[in-house]
């Protein structure tokens, strides 16, 4: 894996110094805008404190950051949107970074259950791992499994004659401890995105994006664009879908509930339950947090009001 | 790789920096007036930075020998005065917290700063730590936890993200260094808060007091009893991490003072010397732009002073309100990390240190207006640091004044907001010592740790 980086980042570095600019321009960021009264700044420092500060194990005789896995990704949030900026594929050692993720679902078989998955999440989620690989895992239970990212190398020729060699990664699943995947799972491997500007998407009114709903491609731009109603855990109705790949999630707030449910195994008024399935006894098991709900409403809330109230401009004077 | 782009922004933006202010006038004598003050500023940062750090240093040294002592011969009095002498450790090394977040030898992370003296703040004074790592706890059900690195003999993993497993068959002051923030910046195995916990323990209303109501009182910290260190079966691992981590934290204490000293040999005294622009031969290359050291050192005092003090260590603990959000927590000495912080930013304003002056200050340089405003905001915030101080003395500790019923909660409310508004006026002490700062530089430290 080492040696794979350490290509990857040789070729990276002569060739995409433009790129690293970009990915700059995405990070360093975690200020608020301006004009934020002392009341505004302080649930936004509540809200930065509890995106930043790392989760530990239940139980244990902390309170408030109580309450980790017992599968989970990361145990903060920054650790995988570092500064608030999107995630990498390698960390500083050269490893697969935890900030790459495999989403997994399975195929529709139209019995009630799965029908009503689909209506609730979308998607049907494998029934032994759920709908995301946990690589991580408290003391005493086993993580699900690793990403194993290699290279294919492609050689490109320019116009000009100049010969560039191209690593195209390839994605697969190692260590998998609860048993080989079923055959029919598809796996979506997916880094974190960027949360700058995410404030924003909140503001898009459903007016405008319903504007430029265009199924049939019928303006001929080659874009054909669809609306997604999905189910809010918050509203309990369809709502029209704003974040995350698809715009499968209604609002921020249910979009960072989610991800402290699926990447730090939080519990939350959203989603009050762990993250196990049925067929994980020793996840279901596992020591329990004091309280129910390990992030309640109005820390949740502030983590929200955080990414809302991010310095966005201030990205330009990087 | 994001590193190597940090970097490179950061020197662009030196660059522009330099092209900047060679772009002005030619020398007038206004200028060479500037350049002396500068100067004189400067000589008087790195003196009060000297004195800072070598009372500091010298605490640190005593702390040793009181652990020593204790781990030699381990009595109820050996054990107090091994207590005293963090508490005293305590009040130097909270004032050398104002010269944090300037690029300078404690935290710079990259560069030659770093390299000669190594950023070693995160194995000095990590906050907040899971003692859960270090040693047993009372967990929320009432139960002692297992699994730490003074009960485990052998490999210690100590979890999290991407831990390493470390051999602590002997606790070293290498092993407990190997574990500092392995896995996870939660994870403290060194320094200061590390010290503290093995000689309080766990303060009992540390699970939130608020909802269990667990609790020994309102001016009890932590209640470790001697027999952890006699009796228990672990009582000689337990000496062993304590005179490991004084050895470990006098080491790294030494390395930071000797940035300070005023001879330059080898990495010497090189910061100091680096930060008046006075290295010559192949260290020149090391000499910081004068109005670049100013412009480190007044941001650097502004994000302290607003965004560590009054956003990180008091806005989070009141907001919260929880315990573990406080700085001190195990032995209830948060007060006088607030008083020592704040002490320490007022030091490096006025260039002063313990009632003396080393020469001219930031605050000089400002005219009368800004100045009478800014002593009027800091008499103000000194009444309420009095205040927190003087009831935590005799009523509550800071653990309990956070608590919104206490009506000591809305005095640190208002200390917060208030010491915001100081870290906004290093904006204009910046401007009156002709170096242009927005509120943006002294809102946030660059955290980024990829």
């Amino acid at each position: 894996m080492k040696q794979n980086f350490n290509l990857f980042e040789k070729l990276f570095i002569i060739k995409s110094l433009v790129a690293i600019f970009a990915i700059g321009l995405f990070a360093l960021n975690d200020k608020p805008i301006s004009g934020l009264n002392d009341d505004q700044y302080d649930k936004f420092m509540l809200g930065k404190s509890f995106f930043t500060i790392p989760w530990v194990e239940a139980p244990s005789v902390t309170t408030a950051r109580d309450g980790l896995g017992p599968l989970f990704n990361a145990n903060s949030c920054i650790s995988c949107h570092a500064s608030n900026g999107r995630g990498v594929l390698f960390n500083k050692d050269g490893f697969v970074s935890r900030s790459l993720i495999a989403k997994l679902s399975i195929k529709s078989n139209d019995s009630k259950e799965h029908k009503e998955s689909l209506k609730y999440k979308g998607f049907v989620p494998n029934e032994v791992y759920g709908g995301q690989l946990s690589i991580n895992a408290i003391h005493g239970i086993d993580f699900e499994g690793k990403i194993k990212v290699d290279f294919e190398e492609l050689e490109t020729i320019f116009p000009d004659g100049e010969k560039q060699v191209l690593l195209k990664p390839k994605y697969s699943l190692e260590n998998l401890n609860y048993g080989e995947l079923s055959k029919d799972t598809k796996v979506s491997y997916r880094l974190a995105p960027t949360l700058n500007a995410m404030g924003l998407i909140d503001l898009i009114s459903n007016e405008d994006i319903l504007k430029n709903v265009d199924e049939n491609d019928s303006n001929n731009d080659g874009i054909s664009a669809r609306a997604n109603y999905v189910y809010s855990n918050i509203t309990k109705k369809e709502e029209l879908g704003k974040y995350t790949l698809k715009s499968g999630v209604y609002s921020l707030k249910e979009q960072i509930a989610s991800a402290a449910h699926n990447d730090m195994g939080l519990t939350t008024s959203i989603f009050p339950f762990e993250n196990c399935t049925s067929f994980q006894v020793k996840c279901n098991n596992a020591p329990k947090a004091k309280d129910k709900i390990d992030l309640p409403d109005e820390r949740l809330n502030a983590i929200t009001f955080y990414l809302k109230n991010l310095n966005i401009m201030q990205l330009h004077h990087q | 790789m994001l590193n190597f782009g940090k970097k490179m922004i950061i020197s662009l933006s030196v660059v522009t920096a330099i092209a900047l202010s060679s772009s002005a006038n030619s020398q007038t004598t206004n200028e060479k007036q500037e350049l002396s003050s500068t100067k004189s500023v400067l000589d008087a940062y790195t003196n009060v930075a000297l004195a800072s750090y070598s009372e500091t240093l010298d605490n640190a040294k005593a702390l040793k020998i009181a652990i020593d002592k204790f781990a030699k011969n381990p009595t109820q009095e050996t054990l107090n005065n091994a207590k005293l002498a963090w508490l005293v450790s305590r009040e130097s090394y909270g004032q050398t917290e104002a010269l944090r977040l300037s690029k300078g030898p404690i935290d710079a992370e990259d560069g030659w700063v770093a390299e000669a003296y190594g950023a070693l703040e995160g194995q000095i004074n990590a906050w907040p730590l899971d003692e859960n790592m270090i040693d047993y706890t009372i967990d929320a059900n009432g139960k002692k936890t297992s699994g730490n690195i003074i009960d485990t003999v052998g490999k210690f993993n100590p979890g999290g993200e991407e831990s390493k497993e470390v051999d602590v068959t002997k606790i070293t002051a290498e092993a407990i260094t190997a574990l500092n923030e392995n896995g996870g910046e939660a994870n403290v195995a060194t320094g200061y808060h590390a010290i503290e916990f093995l000689l309080w323990g766990q303060d009992q209303d540390y699970s939130n007091f608020l909802k269990d109501k667990v609790t020994k009182g309102a001016m009890t910290a932590g209640q470790r009893s001697l027999k952890d260190f006699t009796s228990d079966k672990n009582a000689s691992r337990r000496l062993a991490y304590l005179t490991a981590s004084a050895e470990k934290l006098v080491a790294d204490l030494e390395l930071i003072t000797s940035a300070w000293t005023k001879e330059v040999s080898g990495t010497n005294g090189l910061y100091q010397a680096a930060l008046k622009g006075e290295l010559t031969g192949d260290n020149a290359s090391k000499n910081i732009d004068s109005n670049e050291a100013l412009k480190q050192i007044i941001a650097g005092l502004g994000v302290f002073v607003k965004s560590e003090l009054a956003n990180e260590r008091i806005a989070v603990a009141v907001l919260t309100p929880s315990e573990e959000d406080e700085h001190s927590c195990f032995s209830d000495n948060t007060h006088r990390d607030i008083v020592n912080n704040y002490q320490g930013f007022k030091n490096i304003l006025t260039a002063s240190y313990k009632g003396q002056k080393y020469g001219t200050s930031l605050l000089d340089a400002t005219n009368d207006e800004t100045k009478t405003r800014i002593l009027a905001l800091m008499k103000s915030i000194e009444a309420k640091i009095d205040s927190i101080d003087k009831v935590a003395k005799t009523k509550e500790h800071f653990d309990y004044q956070i608590r919104p019923e206490s009506p000591q909660s809305k005095v640190i409310v208002k200390l917060k907001n208030e010491l915001r508004k100081l870290g906004d006026e290093m904006v204009n002490v910046a401007a009156a010592n002709n170096i242009s700062l927005s509120t943006d530089d002294v809102t946030d430290p660059d955290e980024t740790k990829l």
